[in-house]
């Protein structure tokens, strides 16, 4: 059941609008940290273009949604026993 | 007796999680090589994709406008308003070039060539206000070309190319900075993208300026660009802030033309 909500925003990635994309990015960063700066990267490699933008956007985000993952996921796994599994 | 260290529980991590976490990342460097060693692939790779997700967005507007009346007639509208804003755009564009050959006495009235180009990714699948077109330099895409959608009306420039596509950096891009002119008597303008296809501007209030201008780029000629929306006037302020709207709609453009490379003596 988690890999599929890390794994999930890959196809998001692909197929449905960027917002939602990024809320499945924000639920898998919780259940694995790292996920937040790998879809970062994921992104920027696809559709980052010359002049979009002075620093890629997608890495920025994605380190913040890692840092932010791992301090809920730090928070969750020492009160609720089903993360903590 | 004494476990091996391979059949040891993971501390941090669940099998799981460890398994779609080694998996991802597995994706991700596969995708930055393909992007730094064959980056034309990438275009190939979304392209399937791309026919997919618009049959799936299509297929949960037509699911919706079946069990809702309104969602179906609104998607009606908004494919009507597109349709009547490119024509407004190449009526503006036709006007602007009749003014402007009439100034010239004719000297030029052949159409512009083009590259015609299929959008394989735009916003929002784009989180930048980017398009990937399924052209590259083999068809004569340069970067630094102009590209137009329907009607004509100017959208972007060529920010990348590979053999078999491109990346078009919308002049709405966040922050891009674009010269153009406003209304009929050409007022020189600074917009400044903000998105999505708006753009915003600092004007002196002396200017004038009026909601339903036109906007218009340099190209061959004067290309329209888009439409004043709104004005905001702040009285302790010497400058108001104009914001525009681009004719061409950057989250339904399928075809685009790229103008050809200008070649000078």
């Amino acid at each position: 059941m988690r890999s599929i909500f890390i794994l999930a925003p890959v196809p998001a990635l692909l197929l449905f609008p960027a917002p939602f994309f990024m809320v499945l990015v924000a639920v898998a960063a919780v259940l694995f940290p790292p996920a937040g700066v790998l879809y970062g990267i994921l992104a920027d490699a696809l559709y980052f273009a010359p002049g979009a933008a002075t620093v890629p956007h997608g890495i920025i985000y994605g380190t913040a949604a890692s840092v932010g993952g791992l301090l809920i996921s730090r928070f969750l796994s020492t009160r609720v026993t089903w993360f903590s599994r | 007796m004494k476990r091996s260290a391979f059949g040891r529980r993971n501390a941090i991590l669940s099998p799981g999680v460890s398994r779609a976490g080694i998996a991802l990342i597995f994706i991700v460097v596969i995708t930055l090589a393909v992007r730094v060693i064959a980056p034309g692939f990438i275009s190939t790779l979304l392209s399937p994709f791309s026919y997919v997700s618009q049959g799936a967005l299509s297929g949960i507007a037509g699911v919706g406008s079946v069990v809702t009346g309104p969602a179906a007639l609104e998607v009606s509208l908004t494919e009507a308003q597109n349709y009547a804003a490119a024509l407004e755009a190449q009526n503006r564009e036709l006007s602007a070039r009749m003014v402007d050959l009439q100034a010239l006495l004719g000297t030029r009235t052949e159409a512009p060539a083009g590259v015609l180009a299929g959008v394989i990714a735009r916003p929002p699948q784009s989180p930048y206000d980017t398009l990937i077109i399924d052209q590259g330099s083999d068809a004569g895409v340069g970067v630094g070309a102009a590209v137009s959608g329907r009607g004509g009306s100017p959208v972007g420039t060529v920010a990348s190319v590979t053999t078999s596509s491109a990346r078009v950096l919308l002049y709405s891009a966040p922050d891009r900075i674009t010269e153009a002119w406003l209304g009929e008597n050409r007022t020189p303008l600074t917009l400044t993208g903000d998105g999505a296809g708006a753009f915003s501007a600092e004007a002196p209030r002396e200017a004038m300026i009026a909601v339903g201008e036109a906007v218009y780029v340099p190209g061959p000629g004067s290309l329209p660009l888009g439409v004043v929306t709104r004005v905001d006037s702040d009285p302790s302020s010497p400058t108001i802030v104009v914001h525009v709207q681009s004719y061409a709609n950057p989250f339904t453009l399928t075809w685009v033309t790229v103008a050809p490379p200008v070649i000078l003596p």
